[in-house]
């Protein structure tokens, strides 16, 4: 131990730290300033990032033993008497903050930048924050925001934004978000900031091989270290296996007996510290016997290869074979066919807040804190396998830092916490590293596939055919509904009659694949634009007049039984060609500079949800059987007045995990309720007050949830004016509600104050509390197998134009600008929609051109980090306008719908588009890196595709 | 997460360093800025029981200029090389490297030390460097010597200093008049990436323009940095040219034996030398005809 002197936010302090400690510690677990985040703890991703001495640096990379004198700041001593800096005031009203996870680093990079240059230029403010890793805002707003720090001076005027909607008084406005205050003065309470009294440290113990028996257990030697509380193996979990699917729970709590990959969980320990906790697992020892690993999903369906498990015979976990009209009789009618091969790669969500979760399991009952998208899922999950009524369990969800389908399972942290608590009668607290994030992984598949496309002369579709492989990792997640989705959503977008779908999931020795942002469409919808593309190209055909011709038209019915409701696709396709001038820049522009088009869209809240009927525990049997309706309703809110009538309080399950759900539900009740917005909170983080809400996946919220606090915004008028009227002698069909003020509409002098109404209203009859839900509409989708999976009330629509630079001599990508435009029917907040979409943008451009996992030969990461695994950084970002088209859907709350993950379906298309564009060739594998493009130039020539003609 | 068994020592001269290093031979490692070593001891790869640190030791993180050359204090930061107005002028290379370093908040944290010290063959400070001809100042018991930087790099991560000596200070001699000095990395991203392949250049010019005196440094590419020897001979005594550059930057592929990695594969590093040196090559003639180091 050492004890240091420093100044930390203006206060002069003696502090005794331990001689290896970081300075990321120190600050988060001694002085409780958790403003300082944890997103890497090895220099890369910049959350960490504190002023010493005035100058910005990693604290993840500073001994705190050395700091003796330092004077350093966090983002706690930002703020001056309560007034927030002009800088942080300039992130909340700019929407450069989402998640809020990157926003303590980044607000402490720009800070220093303003304090050395009060007038950055662009490129100043990129070379300052390079080193701050975003994940979700596509640093759009963040550099809008330093750009424009010193306009928030004081009480600044707020300006309207370009595409606030008149017709409403809240709801299509670009407001900041609630959640924003707290997040840029690292006031906002994520799961790993958490400490409860008495709490105990967890740590995992991951298998180093990718196939074996587990032989032996020696955790004798652990558990002798002092301060270990408790040492668990698989047999110390539940006999039961979970997962997403209840016909495919194949995963165990802890390994059993059988380890399926490198990372798999095999034991864990809980102890007074996180150092503890690490040397006890360092201290366990397993004796495995290894097995053949497979690791290639092809030849993992040869008769020859190991079977991984009994149950999925050939190694194939789901096999989907959907023919729809006549495939050969439409590829008879074409007179150009073609057919290619595209590659997609693993790619991790790597959300910048690791996963983590708080257990505390008490007698009565099991309260769990969790990072978590999805915590009715959860809810649900440890029901059954704890074997506990829903009653007895208690989901918290703190702030969450991002989410983006990693943490829409129910994840091995909160079970493993959970058990441990039991165990040791404390809570406990575990918390992945970046490294774990990427072992659990549960991200992308990558899918190997082949299409097949039919068009007439005159660019018109007639017949689609896919082959899918997916490479689903070791267990299922939720890759059964990946693999339908892979093949179900290609039919959203054009009319194409015939269609056949062969979707492979394998079993394969890695981390399992699960639900990633747009959830299985990225890499076939690649597939297929890029096929578009290069059929126009071979053939001579216009790609946009392509797109017309077969574009989706609203109320359709697709082949596969699909119906879409409004849809605005051939227009959010004409304004970006104008937009973009993709017409005059095709072809036309210099080699190595290249533009592309394509298109996407997704569901707006899956049809059906993951499981039937009622909440079931692994002791009780039946199954609610399929029907073709909601059992329950998906989405469900109560909405609360103040005694005083002053404020609303929506109550609801519905995820904030930074998309801006909660800002989204505000705006719908305010609008409803007729009261301005700083009268309406949210409070979204409890199952014990909120009701069931499915969670943040399938793009499910805006209108879901929507829809259900819109009801419960309508139940509040209903009971309250009655009350009214009585008083302003009016009927209550007469009365509306805006402002604030309650009024008749035929007469204005009959008005009431909001306030005053619901006040008289508890005075005589108690609480004012709406209640609202919403089940999807029933009978959704066909009857065929898999039919549920791409159902849903609403879609979405977008078309992206992408125009890029290579380096012809070193392969290098500079993506230079998109252009986005989108129906996602009304947008209940601009600002929000367009940071999707930038996010999107940014992550899947990323996809494209420079994420993926690698593995070795033996099943090993190879690059589990943020410095190997590469993230876009702010200098690497494009330029993007990003667009709304007019639309309306009448399914949704205020004609809403979604845009969270449809932003990202056309983006690798155009992406992989624009580079073939740019460089003369086709490359269909992800993702499209430097060395790919060097190569594929030198050998030009022969990889150029050519058609044939049946 | 590092065992909190590891003991911390803030000595505050160099011989005290030494003589702890002495003390705890095998067990202790020296800590200058942190960057390379802790997210080694995080890893587990690294894990020494006693740490060192430099911090404190005076002298160490200045620039001065000594007899005609600049002397840098092995404390010193990028940042601090990227901001010092001298070395912009003298050798604006080592500036380019400094800079597309890491990060900005790395780079307050990371020293030119610890660069050269880690021998990490993707560094970014020691091909500059080397084609300047630099030297270095190391620090021992029995006094201090000079030597050539050329010689201080022996394996991956491995070079010729002993357990119980330091490097104290990087000196760069005052480069000869018409001198031109161009660094160029390729890294996979703007910020936070190490390079995948990188060519530091070197040319002096005579008075009627022909080359006297080239080098070229290959990063990246070999197991320590790598002076591309014919590539540099075939460039002196002629009048630079494209056709000379392609020539020499050709051999220089020659001369690289990369390996394959995360960050790339063999035959794209080959083919990224030849273009990086070519681009070193050209650089370094503008700032060789334009006096960039007067
Ligand atoms: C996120 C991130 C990005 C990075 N990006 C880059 C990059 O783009 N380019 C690049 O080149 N590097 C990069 N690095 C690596 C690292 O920052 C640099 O190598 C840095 O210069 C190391 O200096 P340091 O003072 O931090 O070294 P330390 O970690 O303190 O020390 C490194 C090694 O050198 C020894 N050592 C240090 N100083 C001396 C001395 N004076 N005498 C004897 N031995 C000594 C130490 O014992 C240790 O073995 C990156 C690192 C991180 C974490
Ligand atoms: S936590 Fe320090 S840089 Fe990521
Ligand atoms: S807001 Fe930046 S990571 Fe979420």
């Amino acid at each position: 131990m050492k004890v240091i002197r420093i100044t930390v936010n203006g206060d002069e302090i003696e502090l005794g730290v331990h001689d290896a400690e970081s300075l990321q510690d120190a600050l988060r677990e001694r002085l409780g300033l958790t403003g300082t985040k944890k997103g890497c703890s090895r220099g890369v991703c910049g959350a960490c990032t504190v002023l010493i001495n005035g100058e910005p640096k990693n604290s993840c990379l500073i001994l705190a033993a050395r700091c003796d004198g330092d004077e350093i700041t966090t983002i706690e001593g930002i703020a001056r008497d309560g007034e927030l800096h002009p800088l942080q005031k300039a992130f909340i009203h700019s929407g450069a903050v989402q998640c809020g996870y990157c926003t303590p680093g980044m607000v402490m990079s720009a800070y220093a930048l303003i304090q050395r240059n009060p007038d950055p230029s662009d490129e100043e403010i990129k070379q300052a924050l390079g080193g701050n890793l975003c994940r979700c805002t596509g640093y759009t707003k963040i550099l809008d925001a330093v750009r424009n720090w010193n306009q928030f001076e004081g009480d600044f005027e707020r300006s309207p934004h370009a595409d606030d909607l008149e017709a409403y008084q809240t709801v299509g406005k670009s407001l900041p978000r609630p959640d924003a205050w707290d997040k840029v003065s690292g006031k906002a309470v994520y799961t790993g900031d958490i400490v409860l009294p008495g709490m105990l440290h967890a740590k995992l113990l991951h298998s180093p091989i990718a196939h074996g028996k587990i032989v032996k257990i020696d955790t004798s030697e652990a558990e002798r270290i002092p301060g270990v509380r408790a040492v668990i193996t698989g047999a110390d979990t539940p006999d039961v296996l979970y997962g997403i699917s209840p016909a495919r729970y194949d995963e165990p709590v802890l390994a059993k007996g059988k380890v399926y990959y490198v990372g798999e969980p095999v034991a864990a320990v809980a102890a007074i510290d996180e150092r503890t906790a690490s040397r006890a697992i360092g201290a366990i020892k397993v004796e495995y016997q290894e097995l053949e690993p497979v690791l290639d999903p092809v030849h993992a369906m040869d008769e020859s290869a190991p079977q991984l498990f009994e149950r999925y015979a050939g190694n194939i976990n789901t096999l989907v074979d959907h023919h729809f009209g006549d495939v050969e009789d439409g590829l008879a009618q074409a007179d150009f066919v073609m057919e290619r091969s595209f590659t997609g790669n693993f790619t991790n969500q790597a959300p910048m807040e690791p996963h983590a979760s708080v257990a505390d399991w008490k007698p009565d009952l099991l309260t769990i804190y969790s990072s978590s998208q999805i915590p009715h899922y959860l809810h649900y999950t440890a029901s059954y396998i704890f074997d506990l009524p829903l009653g007895k369990i208690k989901i918290l969800r703190p702030t969450v830092g991002g989410g983006f389908g990693a943490k829409a399972q129910p994840c091995i942290l909160d079970l493993v916490a959970a058990v441990l608590s039991k165990q040791t009668g404390k809570p406990v607290k575990l918390v992945f590293s970046r490294e774990e994030v990427f072992l659990w992984h549960r991200g992308r598949h990558k899918q190997t596939i082949t299409m097949k496309l039919g068009m007439t002369k005159d660019g018109r579709m007639t017949a689609l055919e896919s082959d899918i492989v997916l490479d689903g990792g070791a267990y299922s997640s939720f890759g059964v509904i990946t693999a339908y989705y892979a093949g179900s959503m290609l039919l959203t977008l054009y009319k194409i009659p015939n269609y056949k779908y062969l979707g492979r999931r394998v079993v394969t020795n890695k981390p399992a694949c699960g639900a990633f942002r747009g959830h299985g469409t990225p890499q076939p919808r690649f597939a297929l634009e890029c096929l578009i593309n290069m059929m126009c190209e071979t053939y001579d055909l216009d790609p946009v007049e392509v797109r017309r011709i077969n574009g989706m038209e609203p109320n359709y019915r697709t082949v596969n039984d699909l119906d879409i409701g409004s849809c605005e696709f051939v227009q959010c396709l004409d304004k970006v060609v104008e937009a973009s001038g993709f017409r005059e820049k095709r072809d036309r522009l210099p080699v190595g500079r290249g533009i592309g088009l394509s298109c996407g869209g997704f569901v707006s809240g899956a049809g059906y949800a993951i499981y039937r009927g009622s909440v079931q525990r692994h002791t009780e049997k039946s199954r609610e059987p399929f029907q073709k309706k909601a059992i329950f309703p998906h989405a469900n809110a109560y909405v609360k007045i103040s005694e005083d009538g002053t404020q609303a309080v929506v109550f609801i399950g519905a995820a904030e995990i930074g998309q801006g759900s909660d800002t989204v539900l505000c705006q719908i009740a305010a609008e409803t309720l007729g009261l301005p917005i700083d009268r309406v909170r949210i409070k979204s983080d409890d199952t014990d007050t909120s009701p069931i809400d499915l969670g943040a996946y399938s793009s499910r919220i805006t209108l879901m949830a929507g829809n259900a606090v819109k009801m419960a915004g309508e139940d509040v008028l209903q009971k309250l004016f009655p009350v009214v009227a009585e008083l302003l002698d009016c009927r209550a069909d007469e009365l509306s509600a805006a402002g604030g003020v309650i009024f008749a509409e035929s007469d204005p002098i009959k008005r009431l104050d909001w306030a005053e109404a619901a006040r008289m209203y508890f005075n005589d009859q108690s609480s004012l509390i709406g209640r609202g839900w919403y089940k999807p509409p029933e009978g959704l989708g066909g009857d065929y197998k898999g039919a549920v999976v791409g159902t849903s009330p609403a879609y979405s629509f977008g078309a992206l134009v992408c125009e890029v630079s290579v380096d012809m001599q070193t392969g290098k990508v500079r993506l230079e600008k998109f252009w986005d435009f989108h129906d996602c029917g009304t947008p209940i907040n601009p600002m929000s929609v367009h940071g999707q979409v930038e996010g999107a943008i940014v992550m899947s451009s990323g996809e494209a051109i420079m994420e993926g996992m690698i593995f070795d030969e033996t099943g090993r990461l190879v690059n589990p980090n943020l410095h190997e695994y590469l993230l876009m950084t702010i200098r690497d970002a494009p330029e993007i306008f990003s667009g709304i088209v007019d639309s309306y859907e009448p399914e949704g709350p205020f004609g809403a719908k979604e845009i969270g993950e449809g932003a990202t379906v056309p983006v690798i298309g155009a992406v992989a588009s624009a580079i073939a564009d740019a460089i003369g060739v086709w490359i269909t594998d992800l993702p499209i890196t430097p060395d790919k493009i060097l190569a594929a130039i030198k050998n030009d020539g022969s990889p150029n595709p050519t058609g044939t003609k049946p | 997460m590092i065992d909190l068994e590891v003991r911390l020592e803030e000595p505050t001269s160099l011989p005290d360093v030494i003589a702890l290093l002495v003390e705890h031979e095998g067990s202790a490692k020296v800590i200058a800025g942190g960057t390379d070593i802790l997210v080694d001891m995080k890893n587990g790869d690294l894990r020494p029981k006693l740490l060192i640190s430099l911090a404190r030791v005076e002298g160490l993180d200045a620039i001065e200029v000594i007899d005609d050359a600049l002397w840098i204090g092995a404390l010193v930061t990028p940042n601090q090389l990227v901001a010092d107005e001298r070395l912009q002028a003298w050798l604006p290379a080592l500036v380019d490297a400094a800079q597309c370093m890491a990060s900005y908040p790395v780079r307050n944290l990371a020293t030119i030390g610890g660069n050269l010290c880690s021998a990490s063959p993707s560094a970014d400070l020691a091909p500059s460097l080397l084609v300047a001809g630099a030297e270095i100042v190391i620090y021992k018991q029995e006094g201090e010597m000079r030597n050539p930087l050329s010689d201080f790099f022996v394996d991956v991560r491995r070079t010729m200093l002993g357990s119980a000596e330091l490097l104290t200070h990087v000196v760069i001699p005052k480069p000869p008049p018409r001198t031109g000095i161009a660094y160029c990395p390729f890294k996979l991203r703007e910020a936070n990436a190490l390079a995948v392949a990188s060519s530091a250049a070197r040319l002096t010019l005579e008075d009627t323009g022909a080359v006297s005196d080239a080098r070229v440094v290959l990063g990246a590419v070999a197991p320590t940095p790598l002076l591309a020897a014919r590539s540099s001979e075939l460039l002196v005594g002629k009048k630079p040219s494209s056709e000379l550059f392609a020539q020499a930057a050709a051999q220089a592929s020659v001369e690289s034996k990369p390996i394959n990695d995360v960050r790339g594969s063999e035959t794209h590093r080959k083919a990224l030398v030849e273009v990086l040196t070519r681009r070193a090559l050209e650089e370094a003639l503008h700032r060789a005809q334009t006096g960039g180091a007067a």
